[in-house]
């Protein structure tokens, strides 16, 4: 009768802590629900803030690294004498590997007409270094810029390279708008 | 077409808010082809559906009560273990580990702390499905849906028994984890669940040598303690621990009565079996029991004096933060300031913030600590006072059963019993 | 007994192993100690100016504290500043002598002979009399155009539009009288190639008007019309050319008709013989360090250049040595 007696005071406790737990629970789901999202968010440069420090290249979880360099045609001014395509200081403006700026040969030069040249990224080449980012905003229209591709991103929780940003330029966006293109409200603006 | 004015008016003022310098870059138009070429596409893959995100949600859910359902109704090791084989494959190696549950202990807490900061529904999803499990049916997320779990499980080879006190007083180490968690994530400062994480960089089959060996040395130690990670270290097994001690039912040794036969008694690699209680200690108890009111009372002192002791090193702490850490690097070395190979100090200089207000920023950032180490303190000082009391609330227990806290719902010892229902 | 501690051993050994990478993990990421960037866009040897080209040097420098600074002018004793959403005019002695609101930020500014100013607001222009009253105003056209550049020759405006890349003529009423895109028919001088929002023209003191053909790195001389006349053309990356897309960005001319032309990418101001030799450096590139646009230049009535320094907001003064 005493054991009984105990063990139903025990059951009792538990149940009303076990209650407590469920309503403590479902508070911080209700608090957490007022800011939630049907969006996910994922990880996404913004090329205005960028600083071009390279650490894209060195500090993703992936390598390489899902962010690459994206070319805003738009943008771009053709220019046979690229900032972004060739190295500083060049000795003439051919194709030569010794010629180009970026480590790993990703972009391709195409002749369109004369005067302009087309300057086309290959996606699996490029390491995100941000290089000819750097040469082409300091002399030309910054039309090479980095983004993240989420073809490749396997949206860390907390993304590795945002925490070693020098300029805070990796910012979560909506999954539905996934992209921080150069140029793209010029073409909707239009 | 009325809206075309309205448009416009918005564009307006969404090109005036942008600076001067960007419009005036972003305006530039391509030049005029004659020969007919047209500007490419820019492709830009989409992320991952969101459908996908949800499946991921009823995954999770289904293996959740799928695993309760074989720990409690079916009682099948064999299926539990190939469950949670599928559980690592999928959330670990196909999935890579992002997100999981564990870390999404972060995002909530961020969530709540900055109301800026969104989560999805499926972060809240994965943060409290395995809460609410663990209430009903203990902690089954651990047996077979936690990718972090399984891939400890499957290394165990010769479990060595760990003596009593060190797995009670180890076991204490993930509270303090929590509290050190909750405090980086709540003031914005990092993920360090995530960024500690041993076994992420094996999940994706790469990442930087040192976390290679971190992710190693966890996964030799467990070959021979069970679990090293969720014993010791896992926040979110905290959270678990403390939700699967008041579970409405829970995994049970024997279907039916416990014969005291012993042979499960060293069946539990995580040393989570209770024995029945020895006549010895029964007496004893009963002399302890006048204590119990003089432990309860010590709880607030414990509060206040690990309190005292964590908001002393709050300044510490906060200088993982990278304002704080910067605003100390600037004032206390100024010659980094002519250091041209430091790119953070280079870009801060840079950059349009002022020095007041970085030194604002980090002066704000150390008051939050302050505050934050005070109720982290608190917290850890409550878990060790109750984790004392608890030790002299000793049950009289007559069978050998799991302790509901510790136990993972494996599903080992139930393989040992001879018991048929 | 052995192999329990054998194995305490490891299992210790493991544990040191864990919090050593923890302790590497956390301070090798502090923001002090992150490594230099390996992939650093290097053009510090073209940033280096050799000291004895160097014939100026730096008087003074104002700084504007009225907003963004956005075009320089000067004329008979009188600087005029565009900054913000202002038209001011300051005289010698750094005293703002008038101001006037625009009603859109000025982009560039002329100022003729008998001392009536254009005023040039990105797609429009105004014409102002010395009072800073607008005499005209061009309507808001239906294409799109952005003037970086106006200058006045023979009492037409002469307007570069860097969108449309052309060059627009406008009388003092502001009505267009002619446009001309400087194609030569000469096959190997292209006309304007206006790669980047980068588009400047100038008028010299034997009143020539002189174009720039950024995309080829051109200094180019028209006629009234629109005939091109001569050209200089310097290609480099060197302190003898000019390198990038977009270069001269502004230029000027000294009182015998030497160029001063400020360029982007490697921050520079130089004077260019007529003839397109770099003759001195007027500022070399660690003048404008941390910098990222040209600064906009004008020639007073001493021979000193006047440099609008947008990234730091100031009026700098270089004088010949």
């Amino acid at each position: 009768m005493e054991r009984k007696k105990t063990k139903s005071r025990r059951e009792f406790l538990v149940s009303s802590v076990r209650f407590g737990m469920v309503l403590a629970l479902g508070g911080v789901g209700g608090l957490a629900l007022k800011s939630a999202t049907k969006d996910q968010w994922v990880w996404q440069i913004d090329p205005f803030k960028c600083s071009w420090c390279g650490r894209c290249a060195t500090h993703c979880v992936l390598n390489p690294s899902a962010v690459k360099c994206v070319h805003a045609y738009e943008l771009c001014g053709y220019c046979d004498l690229c900032g972004g395509y060739l190295i500083p200081g060049h000795s003439d403006r051919s194709t030569a590997a010794e010629n180009q700026l970026c480590p790993t040969a990703a972009i391709e030069r195409k002749f369109i007409e004369e005067p302009y040249y087309e300057y086309k990224i290959n996606e699996d080449l490029c390491i995100g270094c941000a290089k000819c980012a750097e040469g082409c905003s300091a002399f030309g229209n910054g039309s090479l810029h980095l983004q993240i591709m989420h073809h490749i991103c396997v949206n860390c929780n907390e993304c590795a390279i945002a925490r070693v940003c020098p300029s805070d330029a990796i910012i979560r966006v909506r999954g539905s708008e996934p992209y921080l293109m150069k140029g793209d409200f010029t073409a909707d603006g239009e | 077409m009325k809206l075309i004015p309205l448009i416009t008016v918005i564009l307006l003022i969404y090109t005036a808010a942008l600076p001067e310098d960007v419009l005036a870059q972003q305006r530039f138009p391509a030049p005029e082809f004659e020969s007919g070429y047209e500007l490419p596409d820019v492709v830009t893959p989409e992320p991952r559906a969101l459908a996908n995100e949800y499946a991921d949600v009823f995954l999770l859910a289904s293996f959740l009560l799928f695993t309760s359902w074989l720990v409690i109704k079916k009682r099948s090791r064999k299926w539990i273990l190939w469950l949670s084989v599928f559980a690592l494959l999928y959330f670990g190696f196909i999935r890579n580990g992002c997100i999981c549950s564990v870390g999404s202990l972060q995002n909530m807490t961020l969530s709540l702390s900055d109301p800026v900061y969104a989560v999805s529904y499926t972060v809240i999803a994965f943060f409290m499905l395995p809460l609410i499990f663990s209430l009903a049916y203990g902690r089954v997320f651990c047996a077979s849906a936690c990718p972090l779990g399984v891939i400890q499980d499957l290394v165990i080879i010769r479990p060595a028994k760990v003596p009593l006190w060190v797995q009670k007083s180890l076991g204490m180490f993930p509270f303090v984890y929590l509290a050190l968690a909750i405090l980086y994530a709540a003031t914005g400062t990092d993920f360090i669940i995530c960024r500690y994480d041993p076994f992420v960089g094996i999940f994706r089959m790469g990442a930087e040598f040192h976390l290679v060996i971190l992710g190693i040395s966890f996964l030799l130690i467990g070959m021979f303690v069970g679990r090293p990670y969720c014993r010791f270290v896992c926040p979110y097994g905290a959270l678990l621990k403390v939700t699967s001690l008041f579970s409405k039912r829970h995994l049970s040794i024997t279907p039916a009565q416990c014969i005291k036969c012993r042979l499960c008694e060293d069946s539990c690699p995580f040393g989570a079996i209770e024995k029945p209680t020895p006549d010895k200690l029964v007496s004893k108890i009963k002399q302890r029991s006048g204590r119990f009111m003089l432990y309860a009372a010590v709880i607030p002192l414990l509060m206040l004096a690990f309190g005292l002791a964590f908001s002393s090193s709050h300044i510490f702490l906060a200088r993982a933060h990278p304002d704080v850490y910067l605003a100390h690097l600037l004032i206390n070395e100024p010659e980094v300031m002519q250091d041209t190979e430091n790119l953070d100090v280079q870009t801060f200089l840079g950059s349009d913030r002022t020095m007041e207000e970085l030194v604002d920023s980090a002066a704000s950032i150390q008051a939050t600590f302050r505050t934050g180490t005070w109720l982290a303190g608190a917290f850890i000082g409550l878990v060790a006072g109750l984790f004392i009391i608890s030790q002299y609330i000793v049950r009289r227990r007559t069978v050998f059963e799991p302790n509901r806290g510790d136990c993972y719902s494996c599903g080992r010892c139930m393989e040992y019993c001879p018991v048929e229902k | 007994m052995k192999r329990k501690w054998q194995l305490i051993t490891i299992v210790l050994v493991l544990t040191a192993a864990v919090v050593a990478v923890i302790v590497v993990e956390f301070t090798s990421t502090l923001p002090g100690r992150r490594p230099s960037n390996p992939f650093a866009y290097d053009i510090e040897e073209f940033r280096s100016v050799d000291p004895g080209l160097i014939k100026w040097k730096e008087a003074r420098q104002v700084s504007i504290d009225t907003g963004d600074p956005r075009a320089i002018a000067y004329y008979n004793g009188k600087i005029f500043l565009a900054a913000g959403n202002e038209l001011q005019v300051i005289g010698s002695d750094w005293s703002r002598l008038q101001r006037k609101t625009m009603p859109a930020e000025p982009s560039c500014i002329a100022v003729a002979d008998q001392g009536w100013i254009v005023v040039a607001m990105g797609n429009r222009l105004a014409v102002l009399d010395s009072e800073l009253e607008i005499l005209a105003e061009s309507d808001l056209p239906e294409i799109e155009i952005n003037i970086t550049s106006v200058a006045i020759h023979n009492n037409n405006i002469y307007a570069a539009d860097a969108t449309g890349r052309m060059v627009l003529v406008f009388n003092s009423e502001l009505q267009q009288v002619d446009e001309f895109r400087g194609e030569s028919g000469v096959s190997e001088v292209h006309g304007f190639i206006v790669p980047g929002g980068h588009f400047s023209l100038a008028v010299n003191p034997e009143n020539e008007l002189w174009i720039t053909n950024p995309g080829i790195h051109s200094l180019q001389n028209y006629t009234p019309s629109g005939r091109l006349r001569r050209y200089i053309q310097r290609t480099s990356f060197g302190i003898e050319g000019f390198s990038g897309c977009c270069n001269p960005v502004h230029f000027t001319f000294l009182d015998d008709g030497r160029f001063v032309t400020s360029e982007k990418g490697i921050i520079r101001i130089k004077v260019m013989s007529e003839s397109g030799e770099t003759e001195s450096v007027i500022a070399p590139p660690e003048a404008f360090a941390g910098g990222t646009r040209a600064p906009a230049v004008a020639v007073d009535d001493q021979g000193n250049v006047l440099a609008l320094d947008f990234d730091r907001k100031m009026i700098r003064i270089f004088e010949p040595i």
